[in-house]
């Protein structure tokens, strides 16, 4: 999206969200203090009223081409000659209204973003063999497998912010034993009605899993066919977004993304099998240009008070590195029961996914695609029991399925810390490996800004 | 997308449309409190939604995507505040993609600005003490007198949205505020005969109605704001309501009472279930109805001794 369109949209939304209301709120008359009121109760303060319509005014500056009636495009004439000027004035306005008071008392932290870290630390034992360096084989693709010791599986930081009268942002940055990265930098519209727009480093929206930061994981790690088919750090990458909420009488939400889309799904590289005598290498022949398209819908509908069912599919489309184009599909289907009067004690959880990946081009096959379904029970204030069951290789490959179960058991003694303990089986149809048995413990804490639980 | 599904998308527009333009004001309240004084201030100008129910929990509320429709809705969105809602009312205003009712913006109203705040921390505040409110205590709707400050907060901020209906909403809640004074006339008169009776409580929810009426709070059973009860502390709490005769123990109808139970069961005190917000229990439809039926539970209990 170009900026100038994003300029006509947050100036649009600016029109619409600080109309004349605000303007006849200047003037409006508080009712009088009730006459039988007999305690000193302090008379309703306004102090949150703040002056929007000087920013509108600057707005419609920035809206050109847009004269509804004389009176507005002789104003935005005006405004337009005198552009720089009305700038400072704006943002003079936006200072004294959100932050004035703070900085006068010197206050600056108080402008400063919230900020809150996790951190994961992982010990246990898998029966799952190190690769080994001297093979003559290619190792296995990375695919974020759990190691056998005591590991620190990721430290967070995360900063919120409002960015100004029209933007919040957010950084996300993680350190494992491998780097440190970005996982998220992103700007987020707040100002446009229906409609947030994102820019930056985030993830993509393929159904529900692949949007979860590593600490809100039901499992310890990602499911296997997502690990396996979408890569160990999912699909984030480089993008702009635009979601609406459309004006149902229940929740839906339509998304449009445009990624760079450096992504497992649409890698072309072919490495050489030294085992063998003919060069299979194929390049990787993505260019600079190429980008992935996403499209998503998610609904969600109360079934009771208490429970309710959300049901979203994903489309995703791009070049891929064979030249053509490739396609990944995704559908998912939750069911959540809270009761209404015990929120705090009990809960349970059924999430099902599955994602299918078209890769024309590919010599070692053309459709992958992997599933899983997990359960979660709260049984008590601090308990969780959890079950999942996944499956990659639907439709089956050359390599056979793999099927892999987990059950975890998590002591949660507030919002802030967790204790897990999780078992998994993985077993592949094919190859004559062994079963592989893993246990593993995890402990997470969270310090700092209190978070919004998404749902 | 199928002609049957564009179908519904142009059937449920047509119908959800005129529904939500009758009203001058659409108002959406977190708490059922709050939604009976937008609900008797605005009359028939104002349509009013509640997210949280009278017997659900405040604090774990779901950030449920069917109320950010509600909230996507509205012109006014009316919070209790003080952090109460913390945990989820964030997230619906943002999922909600309606900036007139972002934080800051007349749509967006917190009534704790009308009260001043109980139980507000001093020195070390960090999360050991557990769920902290670091503004003061959230439950202050329960002093009817912090209610009509609430009324007038309200109407006042209908009134500025909506300036053709200022009178009408002055006229208003000057009516709630007036039976809301008689109501405080009553309760005052009920619980009289009790003034300084000791009492034990679950959470710290109703520390403004016992400091409204005279009743003394002796401890909570839970050892820390959130933290289900260790059983350390219950046997100094036990030991306490045992040497101060505590007569009851108010516990808000959302928590278990397994705990509350056994607490009774090993002091003299009867465990009194109580509903927190309007609709909480039967016969709970209004504010004063709400703290009637409290005034009537604690009275009853505290007369039959």
């Amino acid at each position: 999206m170009s900026r100038r369109a994003i300029t006509l949209a947050v100036s649009l939304g600016l029109m619409i969200g600080s109309g004349p209301r605000s303007v006849r709120a200047q003037d409006a008359g508080v009712p009088a203090q009730d006459e039988v009121a007999d305690d000193a109760g302090a008379p309703p303060s306004d102090a949150e009223e703040t002056d929007t319509s000087a920013v509108a005014t600057d707005g419609d500056a920035e809206a050109p081409g847009e004269p509804e009636d004389d009176l507005e495009a002789e104003l935005a004439a005006e405004l337009a000659a005198n552009a720089g000027a009305n700038d400072d004035a704006a943002g003079a306005q936006t200072s004294t209204s959100t932050g004035g008071t703070a900085s006068s008392r010197g206050l600056s932290n108080l402008m400063n973003p919230a900020i809150s870290a996790t951190g994961l630390f992982l010990a246990g034992w898998t029966r799952r063999a190190e690769p080994d360096p001297l093979a003559l084989e290619p190792a296995p693709p990375e695919q974020g497998d759990l190691r056998t010791g005591l590991h620190v599986q990721e430290v967070e930081l995360r900063l919120s912010s409002i960015v100004d009268a029209y933007f919040r942002a957010d950084l996300t940055l993680t350190a494992t034993e491998e780097g440190i990265e970005f996982e998220e930098a992103l700007i987020t519209t707040l100002e446009i009605p229906r409609v947030s727009l994102r820019a930056g480093q985030m993830y993509a929206n393929l159904g529900r899993h692949n949007l979860l930061h590593t600490h809100a994981f039901p499992f310890l790690t990602a499911p296997l066919p997502w690990r396996a088919l979408l890569g160990p750090e999912g699909l984030k990458d480089v993008g702009v977004s635009a979601d609406v909420l459309l004006p149902l009488p229940f929740f839906a939400e339509i998304n449009a993304q445009v990624f760079r889309g450096e992504w497992a799904p649409f890698a072309g590289e072919v490495l050489d099998d030294p085992t063998t005598p003919i060069d299979e290498t194929i390049p990787d022949r993505r260019r600079d240009g190429d980008l992935a398209y996403l499209g998503h819908l998610k609904t969600l509908f109360d079934l009771s008070d208490s429970t309710t069912v959300e049901l979203g599919g994903t489309y995703v489309g791009g070049r891929n590195g064979f030249g053509r184009w490739g396609n990944v599909v995704g559908g998912d289907l939750t069911l959540k029961w809270r009761p209404i009067d015990a929120e705090r004690y009990r809960a349970f959880e059924w999430t099902t996914e599955y994602v299918w990946i078209d890769r024309p081009g590919d010599p070692l096959g053309r459709h992958r695609g992997g599933a899983y379904t997990a359960l979660r029970y709260q049984f008590l204030q601090r308990w969780w029991a959890e079950l999942l069951g996944s499956v990659l290789g639907v439709p089956a490959t050359t390599e056979g399925r793999t099927w892999r179960g987990e059950a975890l058991i998590a002591f949660v003694p507030s919002e802030f810390s967790a204790l897990r303990l999780q078992y998994a089986l993985e077993a592949a149809e094919e190859g004559g490996t062994r079963a592989i048995h893993e246990v593993f413990v995890q402990a997470i804490f969270s310090v700092g800004s209190h978070p919004t639980h998404a749902y | 997308m199928t002609h049957r599904s564009i179908a519904i998308l142009v059937l449920s527009l047509a119908l959800s449309g005129p529904a939500v333009a009758r009203a001058d004001l659409r108002v959406v309240t977190t708490t059922t409190d709050l939604g009976d004084f937008a609900r008797r201030i605005g009359g028939a100008n104002v349509q009013v939604d509640t997210i949280c129910q009278g017997n659900q929990d405040p604090h774990t509320v779901q950030a449920r995507p069917s109320y950010m429709v509600k909230v996507s809705r509205a012109d006014l969105v009316i919070a209790v505040g003080l952090e109460l809602e913390v945990a989820w009312l964030p997230a619906l205003i943002q999922g909600a993609r309606n900036p007139s009712v972002n934080p800051g913006r007349p749509g967006y109203l917190e009534a704790a600005d009308a009260v001043t705040p109980i139980d507000v921390p001093t020195g070390r505040v960090d999360r050991s003490q557990g769920d902290l409110h670091p503004f003061g205590n959230p439950h202050y709707w329960l002093d009817p007198e912090n209610a009509k400050r609430v009324v007038r907060l309200i109407a006042a901020r209908m009134a500025e949205l909506d300036p053709d209906n200022t009178a009408r909403y002055a006229a208003n809640a000057r009516r709630v505020n007036s039976s809301i004074h008689r109501g405080i006339q009553r309760w005052r008169a009920a619980l009289a005969p009790f003034r300084g009776t000791k009492v034990a409580s679950y959470h710290a929810t109703f520390n403004y109605f016992l400091r409204r009426f005279g009743l003394v709070g002796v401890g909570y059973l839970e050892p820390r704001p959130g933290i289900p009860p260790s059983p350390s502390h219950l046997a100094g709490l036990i030991r306490r309501m045992r040497a101060d005769h505590v007569p009851v123990i108010l516990h808000e109808r959302y928590y278990d009472r397994t705990t509350s139970d056994m607490v009774a069961r090993r002091t003299s005190a009867r465990l009194l279930v109580l509903p927190t917000s309007v609709g909480g229990t039967d016969g709970t439809g209004s504010y004063e109805r709400l703290i009637d039926h409290i005034v009537n539970t604690v009275v009853s209990a505290l007369g039959n001794r």
